[in-house]
């Protein structure tokens, strides 16, 4: 079955997006996506620190990947284009994940300065996918406002605490003719899957790959998980009854 | 002079390019970009600090 992805005209190859920040050590990244699968990868901007030497992620992230900057730090649409501008003169392309956020206890996306940011972004040519609280009035806005896919939170960022947002997102999924990408809070594979069999078009996973464990076979784990929740959407999942079904004939008992 | 960079003052007691603070650093120009007076500097035009000035030099981290 023909069953593409196509976000900013480009046709993906996985529906796992990964996060690149808080690994112990960078050079297990291109670990990380290999084992995954994942093609679009996210990054940041920062400040040079002028009184270190810096590890360049970059050096890290194949080639062929697609990369998406956030605009972390943002607490404006003002402060989020500047970054998205930076980061395309940097070289990292016309992908900006939008992120603006001025609550530091929850990191609760602003969806008023992120429609503005992507209203903004869009007519300069970028792909934008903002990352929101799941709204569908916001979504819909976002849409009209050209961005290429939705980001709703499944939970705080970093919290692994899964889907918790699960009904607004299956909202947006049913209403929002745009990819919805499931993005922050996702703690476990059996969440991203869970995501995937609802209909999202994709996942965005970091924390609880790079705070696993075994953060390189947590990453084949959420490649497989996402296959397999894609594959149970396309499928079309079974009736749910209140009452038992056999399974085996009623029939032919052995007496 | 005084010049702003990331957010933390330098003095200067003489002219100083951007190349050459980027050399004195051992900062490679290919791997960040820098935004001079809140302007993004195009490639690799060079030019000298004057006081006042406000500098950013930004790379590309990990994040998610």
């Amino acid at each position: 079955m023909e069953d593409k992805l196509i976000i900013g005209g480009k046709e993906l190859t996985s529906r796992l997006f990964v996060g690149t920040g808080k690994y112990a050590n960078d050079n297990m990244i291109p670990d990380i996506i290999e084992n995954s699968g994942a093609q679009v990868i996210t990054v940041a901007i920062r400040r040079v620190d002028l009184d270190a030497k810096d590890d360049n992620i970059i050096n890290h992230i194949p080639k062929q990947c697609q990369l998406m900057p956030n605009t972390s730090g943002a607490r404006t649409a003002e402060e989020a284009v500047r970054i998205a501008t930076l980061s395309r003169a940097m070289g990292c392309g016309n992908w900006i994940k939008i992120e603006v956020i001025s609550d530091n206890k929850y990191l609760l996306p602003d969806n008023y300065e992120t429609i503005k940011a992507t209203e903004i972004l869009a007519n300069k040519g970028f792909v934008v996918l903002p990352y929101m609280s799941p709204n569908l009035m916001d979504a819909r806005r976002m849409r009209d406002a050209g961005a290429a896919a939705i980001m709703p939170f499944g939970a705080p960022i970093g919290t692994n605490k899964g889907l918790t947002t699960k009904e607004l997102v299956r909202i947006l999924i049913n209403e929002i003719d745009l990819p919805i990408v499931v993005d922050a809070g996702i703690g476990k594979p059996s969440e991203a899957c869970e995501a995937m069999e609802m209909g999202a078009a994709a996942v965005l996973v970091n924390t609880a790959i790079a705070s696993a464990g075994d953060p390189v076979l947590m990453a084949k784990a959420f490649g497989d998980a996402v296959r397999a929740g894609r594959s149970a959407y396309l499928s079309g999942t079974g009736a749910v009854s209140d009452y038992a079904v056999a399974s085996s004939p009623l029939t032919g008992f052995l007496r | 002079m005084t010049v702003t960079i990331n957010g933390k003052q330098e003095i200067f007691d003489k002219d100083i390019t951007l190349n050459e603070f980027l050399n004195n650093k051992g900062i490679n120009r290919n791997t960040v970009v820098i935004e001079y007076n809140m302007e993004i500097l195009d490639g690799d035009n060079d030019l000298t600090f004057k006081d006042g000035d406000n500098i950013e030099i930004l790379r590309i981290v990990g994040g998610g």
